[in-house]
């Protein structure tokens, strides 16, 4: 219910024909390049690939960018391309047996937020930009931890530093993301305690 | 007698949502939490912030946007620079204007094989730091590279596909990982030969090269003038080497702290005595830390840090041996915390 308005001018982008700026064309890539990675590997499971794929998308509307016609929203068109790019893969690896089980789940998944998948909030956006605009060590110990649910000696293990390290890097990262997301806090926090008090 | 002495930061908060801290500090944080309203709040926040980033879906993964996007860019270019000759000149046309502009401060130019009627076979690119701040970029295979003043290098790929880089001066490289395209340094006397790694390179006044590496692995190698054979060395994450221009050796030395530290302001302690991490803060920060007790200073340390001011490497270091420190102006004092009880 909170903040549900989408942002228009990022999602609304329209091709007609080869009217597109590079300019308009470097933001496009910036608003959707680390969803759409997060898209494909939710399918590919590896990051290196995800890249690659998302990448050439790109730059395959870049140069066919006059040929290409778009009759429903850039978006949706930029996370068709990536899911079937995706699945192209999975489909033609050699080594197919590797990718069986996450290409069930990730079918499974599919259908689950495929009817949406760009169909984020305001505030859903946000957090992700502010995401990408941590330092890369930062964004990678702040993934690790919220997204795959690593312990603290599990990430400074993986990545080689000191569990000293990690704490102090978690906090400036969610420092910075308090920060980043001052404006929109007095609403989701009231939100909160309405919800504990109500208990 | 305020609380304790521990100091309550985003990252104590941040330890105590995701069950990380001790007993201890949370009973010193249930505590704190009662003194007012605010330092509720505070933490109400970085909860909210917390749960509202965990429903995230799909969940996000550690993209670099700026670097893909200069991949991309790059084969955008090329892709316009083989469509037709027009769009090749104005392209050499756009370079030329670009490298006027950025005369001032730092020569820049970027060669794209428009001047190849066979394209991607060679490749060169050209950058020097002519400022005193250190210049960060991307080489055009997406490797990663800082310049310290005053240095500069020469990139090219050649016939067999080899990544060449000849270096005068101090520079960090990212190396991007490509199995089938080794990335070599040329400087000086020698070279290093890497596949996708971290690592300097610093040519020193002597004449030595100096090698300190990151993560990976490297190899590095000279001509023995003696008797004209390749002597090579392998060098793993922190450790450095040097080419030596006296003793037409390769030798490998202990690694320096803080060799980094003007990349990104990283610090990698190694079984360190505190005497000698207090004195390589003091001349990375530029700070005096006075520490007389022999029981802190005999102590040893390892840890690492990056990005992060005197203050806090010095907090996260007392809070280790649990002693206390105070900072006034450039000076920051050590004490141990047995005697102020």
């Amino acid at each position: 219910m909170l903040l549900l308005t989408s942002l228009t001018l990022t999602t609304e982008h329209r091709i007609h024909s080869d009217c597109i700026s590079r300019e308009d064309f470097e933001n496009l890539f910036n608003d959707h390049y680390s969803r759409l990675c997060a898209y494909a590997y939710n399918f590919l499971k590896e990051q290196e690939g995800s890249e690659e794929i998302v990448q050439e998308v790109f730059f395959k509307l870049w140069i066919n960018r006059s040929e290409i016609q778009i009759n429903s929203s850039m978006e949706s068109y930029l996370y068709r391309s990536v899911r079937n790019a995706s699945l192209n893969l999975i489909k033609h690896i050699s080594i197919r047996e590797k990718y069986k089980e996450y290409n069930k789940e990730a079918i499974e998944y599919d259908e689950q937020i495929d009817k949406d998948p760009m169909n984020a909030s305001e505030l859903e956006l946000k957090i992700r930009a502010s995401i990408d605009k941590l330092p890369e060590q930062r964004k990678k110990i702040f993934i690790l931890s919220r997204y795959e649910q690593l312990k603290y000696k599990e990430i400074a293990e993986q990545l080689g530093i000191s569990v000293k390290t990690v704490e102090n890097q978690m906090g400036k990262a969610l420092k910075f993301l308090r920060e980043e997301l001052a404006d929109y806090l007095p609403l989701i926090v009231l939100f909160f305690k309405h919800f504990f008090n109500g208990e | 007698m305020k609380s304790d002495n521990l100091h309550i930061d985003d990252s104590l908060l941040a330890k105590f949502l995701l069950g990380e801290t001790t007993s201890k500090e949370r009973g010193i944080i249930i505590d704190w939490l009662d003194e007012k309203q605010e330092n509720r709040d505070q933490l109400d926040q970085l909860e909210s912030v917390w749960l509202e980033s965990g429903k995230l879906k799909p969940k996000p993964i550690p993209v670099n946007k700026t670097l893909a996007w200069s991949i991309l860019s790059r084969r955008m270019d090329e892709h316009e620079a083989s469509l037709s000759p027009s769009s090749k000149k104005y392209s050499s046309f756009k370079i030329a204007i670009y490298t006027a502009v950025a005369a001032s401060v730092l020569a820049f130019i970027g060669i794209f094989n428009w001047y190849s009627n066979q394209p991607a076979e060679i490749e060169q690119f050209v950058l020097a730091n002519n400022s005193t701040e250190t210049l960060k970029e991307i080489l055009p295979d997406g490797s990663e590279i800082c310049l310290n003043e005053s240095a500069q290098i020469r990139y090219e790929t050649n016939k067999n596909q080899q990544r060449i880089v000849h270096l005068e001066g101090e520079a960090f490289f990212s190396v991007k990982r490509d199995t089938l395209r080794p990335f070599i340094v040329h400087a000086g006397i020698g070279g290093v030969k890497v596949l996708g790694t971290s690592f300097q390179v610093k040519e020193r006044a002597n004449g030595d090269i100096a090698v300190d590496v990151s993560s990976g692995k490297v190899e590095l190698f000279r001509t023995n003038r003696a008797t004209n054979d390749t002597l090579h060395l392998v060098l793993v994450k922190d450790e450095s080497g040097l080419i030596s221009n006296l003793q037409d050796t390769i030798i490998r030395v202990s690694s320096n702290s803080s060799a980094f530290f003007w990349v990104d302001q990283r610090l990698s302690f190694r079984n360190k005595p505190l005497k000698e991490v207090f004195e390589i803060l003091e001349v990375c920060y530029n700070v005096e830390i006075i520490s007389d007790d022999p029981e802190i200073n005999d102590k040893y340390y390892t840890s690492s840090f990056i990005d992060n001011d005197v203050e806090e490497v010095i907090e996260v270091i007392s809070n280790t041996y649990q002693f206390s420190y105070a900072k006034e102006n450039n000076v920051i004092t050590i004490t141990s915390n047995d005697s102020n009880e």
